[in-house]
Protein backbone atom coordinates (compact mmCIF):
# COMPACT_ATOMS: atom_id res chain seq x y z
CA UNK A 1 0.00 0.00 0.00
CA UNK A 2 1.37 3.10 -0.70
CA UNK A 3 0.23 6.44 1.57
CA UNK A 4 0.55 9.85 0.11
CA UNK A 5 1.32 12.89 1.85
CA UNK A 6 1.69 15.80 -0.55
CA UNK A 7 2.66 16.90 -3.97
CA UNK A 8 5.41 18.90 -5.22
CA UNK A 9 7.27 19.55 -8.60
CA UNK A 10 10.19 18.30 -9.53
CA UNK A 11 12.89 16.45 -7.52
CA UNK A 12 12.08 17.82 -4.33
CA UNK A 13 15.15 17.07 -1.64
CA UNK A 14 13.00 14.96 0.50
CA UNK A 15 13.50 16.11 4.23
CA UNK A 16 14.96 13.48 6.98
CA UNK A 17 11.42 12.82 8.61
CA UNK A 18 10.11 9.58 8.75
CA UNK A 19 6.35 8.27 7.39
CA UNK A 20 3.85 6.85 9.03
CA UNK A 21 5.00 3.59 11.14
CA UNK A 22 8.66 4.45 10.55
CA UNK A 23 8.88 4.10 7.00
CA UNK A 24 10.70 6.13 4.51
CA UNK A 25 10.04 9.08 2.22
CA UNK A 26 9.81 8.46 -1.49
CA UNK A 27 8.52 10.06 -4.82
CA UNK A 28 6.41 9.21 -7.39
CA UNK A 29 6.78 11.01 -10.19
CA UNK A 30 4.11 11.97 -12.93
CA UNK A 31 5.73 14.12 -15.17
CA UNK A 32 6.86 17.21 -13.41
CA UNK A 33 4.38 15.94 -10.56
CA UNK A 34 5.94 14.28 -7.77
CA UNK A 35 4.00 12.59 -5.20
CA UNK A 36 5.71 12.44 -2.05
CA UNK A 37 4.80 9.09 -0.39
CA UNK A 38 5.72 6.50 2.35
CA UNK A 39 5.22 2.20 1.17
CA UNK A 40 3.72 -0.15 3.67
CA UNK A 41 3.21 -3.58 3.79
CA UNK A 42 0.61 -4.07 6.21
CA UNK A 43 -2.59 -1.54 7.48
CA UNK A 44 -1.36 0.56 9.89
CA UNK A 45 -1.44 0.04 13.67
CA UNK A 46 -0.50 3.35 15.28
CA UNK A 47 -3.18 5.43 17.11
CA UNK A 48 -5.49 7.94 14.51
CA UNK A 49 -4.65 10.78 15.78
CA UNK A 50 -0.79 9.75 16.06
CA UNK A 51 -0.65 9.11 12.38
CA UNK A 52 -2.74 12.61 11.54
CA UNK A 53 0.50 13.96 13.48
CA UNK A 54 2.92 12.28 11.45
CA UNK A 55 1.05 12.87 8.33
CA UNK A 56 1.13 16.40 9.31
CA UNK A 57 4.82 16.55 10.62
CA UNK A 58 6.06 14.95 6.65
CA UNK A 59 4.10 17.79 5.74
CA UNK A 60 5.51 20.94 7.10
CA UNK A 61 9.16 19.45 6.70
CA UNK A 62 8.45 19.59 3.41
CA UNK A 63 6.75 23.28 3.80
CA UNK A 64 10.56 24.17 5.21
CA UNK A 65 12.58 22.41 2.58
CA UNK A 66 10.31 22.65 -0.78
CA UNK A 67 8.82 25.85 -2.59
CA UNK A 68 5.77 24.48 -4.01
CA UNK A 69 3.79 21.72 -1.43
CA UNK A 70 -0.06 20.87 -1.86
CA UNK A 71 -0.71 18.81 0.93
CA UNK A 72 -2.81 16.00 0.57
CA UNK A 73 -5.63 14.50 3.18
CA UNK A 74 -4.61 12.32 5.87
CA UNK A 75 -5.77 9.19 4.64
CA UNK A 76 -5.31 9.21 1.01
CA UNK A 77 -4.22 5.66 0.46
CA UNK A 78 -3.37 3.35 -3.11
CA UNK A 79 -3.18 0.01 -3.09
CA UNK A 80 0.07 -0.07 -5.75
CA UNK A 81 1.69 2.72 -7.67
CA UNK A 82 0.14 1.81 -10.91
CA UNK A 83 -2.99 2.82 -9.17
CA UNK A 84 -1.71 6.60 -8.15
CA UNK A 85 -0.32 7.16 -11.22
CA UNK A 86 -3.86 6.49 -13.11
CA UNK A 87 -4.92 9.04 -10.10
CA UNK A 88 -2.29 11.59 -10.76
CA UNK A 89 -2.65 11.45 -14.60
CA UNK A 90 -6.46 11.92 -13.69
CA UNK A 91 -5.99 14.97 -11.42
CA UNK A 92 -2.53 16.86 -13.20
CA UNK A 93 -4.40 19.73 -14.47
CA UNK A 94 -5.94 20.26 -11.05
CA UNK A 95 -2.52 19.43 -9.58
CA UNK A 96 -0.56 21.63 -11.87
CA UNK A 97 -3.18 24.49 -11.07
CA UNK A 98 -2.70 24.39 -7.19
CA UNK A 99 1.04 24.09 -7.28
CA UNK A 100 1.89 27.06 -9.45
CA UNK A 101 -1.21 29.15 -6.88
CA UNK A 102 1.36 28.06 -3.76
CA UNK A 103 4.67 27.86 -5.07
CA UNK A 104 6.53 30.41 -3.10
CA UNK A 105 4.03 30.85 -0.45
CA UNK A 106 2.38 29.49 3.07
CA UNK A 107 -0.55 29.83 5.08
CA UNK A 108 -1.70 31.77 7.88
CA UNK A 109 -4.79 30.76 9.64
CA UNK A 110 -6.96 32.89 11.62
CA UNK A 111 -9.99 32.33 13.60
CA UNK A 112 -12.92 35.32 14.54
CA UNK A 113 -15.26 34.79 17.54
CA UNK A 114 -17.58 37.07 18.20
CA UNK A 115 -16.67 38.01 21.44
CA UNK A 116 -20.38 38.61 22.32
CA UNK A 117 -22.21 35.85 21.50
CA UNK A 118 -24.08 33.74 23.80
CA UNK A 119 -21.84 30.41 25.10
CA UNK A 120 -24.87 28.44 24.12
CA UNK A 121 -27.16 29.03 21.13
CA UNK A 122 -30.61 28.13 21.82
CA UNK A 123 -32.46 28.04 18.31
CA UNK A 124 -30.85 26.97 15.30
CA UNK A 125 -30.96 30.80 13.76
CA UNK A 126 -29.33 31.84 16.86
CA UNK A 127 -26.30 29.58 15.96
CA UNK A 128 -26.52 30.47 12.27
CA UNK A 129 -26.65 34.21 13.16
CA UNK A 130 -23.63 34.07 15.51
CA UNK A 131 -21.72 31.91 12.19
CA UNK A 132 -22.74 34.46 10.07
CA UNK A 133 -21.18 37.15 11.84
CA UNK A 134 -18.12 35.32 12.46
CA UNK A 135 -17.93 34.95 8.65
CA UNK A 136 -18.55 38.68 8.47
CA UNK A 137 -15.70 40.04 10.18
CA UNK A 138 -13.24 37.40 8.69
CA UNK A 139 -14.32 38.83 5.24
CA UNK A 140 -13.56 42.45 6.45
CA UNK A 141 -10.14 40.98 7.76
CA UNK A 142 -9.83 39.44 4.33
CA UNK A 143 -10.68 42.49 2.45
CA UNK A 144 -8.39 44.94 4.69
CA UNK A 145 -5.35 41.99 3.75
CA UNK A 146 -5.95 41.53 0.01
CA UNK A 147 -3.25 43.82 -1.24
CA UNK A 148 -0.66 41.60 0.75
CA UNK A 149 -1.32 38.06 0.32
CA UNK A 150 -1.92 35.80 -2.91
CA UNK A 151 -5.17 34.14 -2.03
CA UNK A 152 -7.99 33.61 0.74
CA UNK A 153 -10.57 31.65 1.88
CA UNK A 154 -13.00 31.53 4.67
CA UNK A 155 -14.76 28.73 5.83
CA UNK A 156 -18.61 29.26 7.18
CA UNK A 157 -16.89 28.54 10.90
CA UNK A 158 -15.67 31.82 10.36
CA UNK A 159 -11.98 30.83 10.04
CA UNK A 160 -10.00 32.35 7.64
CA UNK A 161 -6.90 31.17 5.37
CA UNK A 162 -4.35 33.38 4.10
CA UNK A 163 -1.68 32.49 1.46
CA UNK A 164 0.97 34.84 1.36
CA UNK A 165 4.27 34.69 0.02
CA UNK A 166 6.92 33.24 2.85
CA UNK A 167 8.91 36.55 3.30
CA UNK A 168 5.47 38.45 3.98
CA UNK A 169 4.07 35.93 6.91
CA UNK A 170 5.60 38.18 9.29
CA UNK A 171 3.85 41.23 7.84
CA UNK A 172 0.43 39.64 7.66
CA UNK A 173 0.55 38.32 10.93
CA UNK A 174 1.31 41.74 12.22
CA UNK A 175 -1.53 43.01 10.17
CA UNK A 176 -3.64 40.57 11.84
CA UNK A 177 -3.14 41.44 15.13
CA UNK A 178 -3.91 45.22 14.19
CA UNK A 179 -7.24 44.06 13.15
CA UNK A 180 -7.54 42.35 15.99
CA UNK A 181 -6.76 45.76 18.26
CA UNK A 182 -9.45 47.86 16.36
CA UNK A 183 -12.23 45.27 16.38
CA UNK A 184 -12.61 44.15 20.21
CA UNK A 185 -16.05 42.86 19.65
CA UNK A 186 -14.06 39.84 18.16
CA UNK A 187 -11.48 37.53 19.59
CA UNK A 188 -9.24 36.73 16.61
CA UNK A 189 -6.57 33.98 16.59
CA UNK A 190 -3.49 34.03 13.89
CA UNK A 191 -1.50 30.09 13.67
CA UNK A 192 1.29 29.62 11.44
CA UNK A 193 2.77 29.70 8.78
CA UNK A 194 1.22 26.34 7.70
CA UNK A 195 1.36 24.43 4.94
CA UNK A 196 -1.33 25.74 2.08
CA UNK A 197 -3.26 23.29 3.08
CA UNK A 198 -7.00 25.02 1.76
CA UNK A 199 -5.66 25.69 -1.58
CA UNK A 200 -5.41 22.99 -3.73
CA UNK A 201 -8.10 21.00 -5.78
CA UNK A 202 -11.32 22.79 -6.10
CA UNK A 203 -10.47 25.95 -3.91
CA UNK A 204 -7.53 26.71 -6.64
CA UNK B 1 9.09 6.23 20.91
CA UNK B 2 5.49 8.41 20.24
CA UNK B 3 5.76 11.00 17.81
CA UNK B 4 4.26 13.22 20.62
CA UNK B 5 7.66 12.46 22.52
CA UNK B 6 10.13 13.14 19.63
CA UNK B 7 12.91 15.76 20.28
CA UNK B 8 11.31 17.86 17.51
CA UNK B 9 8.18 18.25 19.60
CA UNK B 10 5.51 21.07 19.05
CA UNK B 11 3.39 22.85 21.39
CA UNK B 12 -0.01 20.78 22.12
CA UNK B 13 -2.05 23.81 20.40
CA UNK B 14 -0.51 23.88 17.77
CA UNK B 15 -0.41 19.92 17.39
CA UNK B 16 -4.16 20.21 17.84
CA UNK B 17 -4.30 23.11 15.15
CA UNK B 18 -1.87 20.40 12.63
CA UNK B 19 -4.41 17.48 12.89
CA UNK B 20 -7.11 19.63 12.15
CA UNK B 21 -5.67 20.73 9.49
CA UNK B 22 -4.70 16.98 8.43
CA UNK B 23 -7.67 15.66 9.07
CA UNK B 24 -10.38 18.75 7.60
CA UNK B 25 -8.10 19.82 4.84
CA UNK B 26 -5.46 19.11 1.72
CA UNK B 27 -6.14 17.55 -1.59
CA UNK B 28 -7.56 14.42 -1.75
CA UNK B 29 -7.40 12.61 -5.77
CA UNK B 30 -9.85 9.93 -4.84
CA UNK B 31 -13.20 11.91 -3.19
CA UNK B 32 -14.48 11.40 0.66
CA UNK B 33 -12.29 9.74 2.42
CA UNK B 34 -13.75 7.59 5.78
CA UNK B 35 -11.81 7.43 8.32
CA UNK B 36 -12.35 4.82 11.39
CA UNK B 37 -12.13 6.48 14.89
CA UNK B 38 -12.87 3.90 17.89
CA UNK B 39 -14.86 1.76 15.28
CA UNK B 40 -16.74 4.29 14.14
CA UNK B 41 -16.65 5.58 10.52
CA UNK B 42 -16.36 9.07 10.06
CA UNK B 43 -16.84 10.31 6.37
CA UNK B 44 -15.20 13.64 5.03
CA UNK B 45 -17.39 15.91 3.80
CA UNK B 46 -15.88 18.10 0.67
CA UNK B 47 -17.41 21.27 -0.98
CA UNK B 48 -20.84 20.77 -1.57
CA UNK B 49 -21.98 21.31 2.36
CA UNK B 50 -19.41 24.53 2.95
CA UNK B 51 -21.50 25.94 -0.49
CA UNK B 52 -25.28 24.89 0.91
CA UNK B 53 -24.14 26.39 4.78
CA UNK B 54 -23.07 30.11 2.67
CA UNK B 55 -26.52 29.51 0.93
CA UNK B 56 -28.33 29.41 3.99
CA UNK B 57 -26.39 32.73 5.52
CA UNK B 58 -27.02 34.40 2.46
CA UNK B 59 -31.02 33.82 3.18
CA UNK B 60 -30.55 34.62 6.32
CA UNK B 61 -28.59 37.71 5.88
CA UNK B 62 -31.50 39.04 2.96
CA UNK B 63 -34.33 37.70 6.15
CA UNK B 64 -32.44 39.93 8.56
CA UNK B 65 -32.11 42.79 6.29
CA UNK B 66 -35.75 42.70 5.40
Amino acid sequence: MIRVYAFTVGSPGLPQTLGLDGADLDTVCFEELAAVVSRHDAPSTTDAREAAAVHGLVVESLRESTDAVLPVRYGETFADEAALLDALAANAPRLRRGLELVAGCVAIGVRVQSAAQPAVATTGTEYLRARFDEVSQSARLAEQLAPIVRAWLVSPGGEAAFLVRRDRATSVLAAVDAFAGTHPDVAVTSTGPWAPYSFGGEAA
Amino acid sequence: MSVLEQPQRIEPVALVELVDRVLNKGVTLTGDIVLSVADVDLVYVGLRVLLASVATLDRLEEDTVA
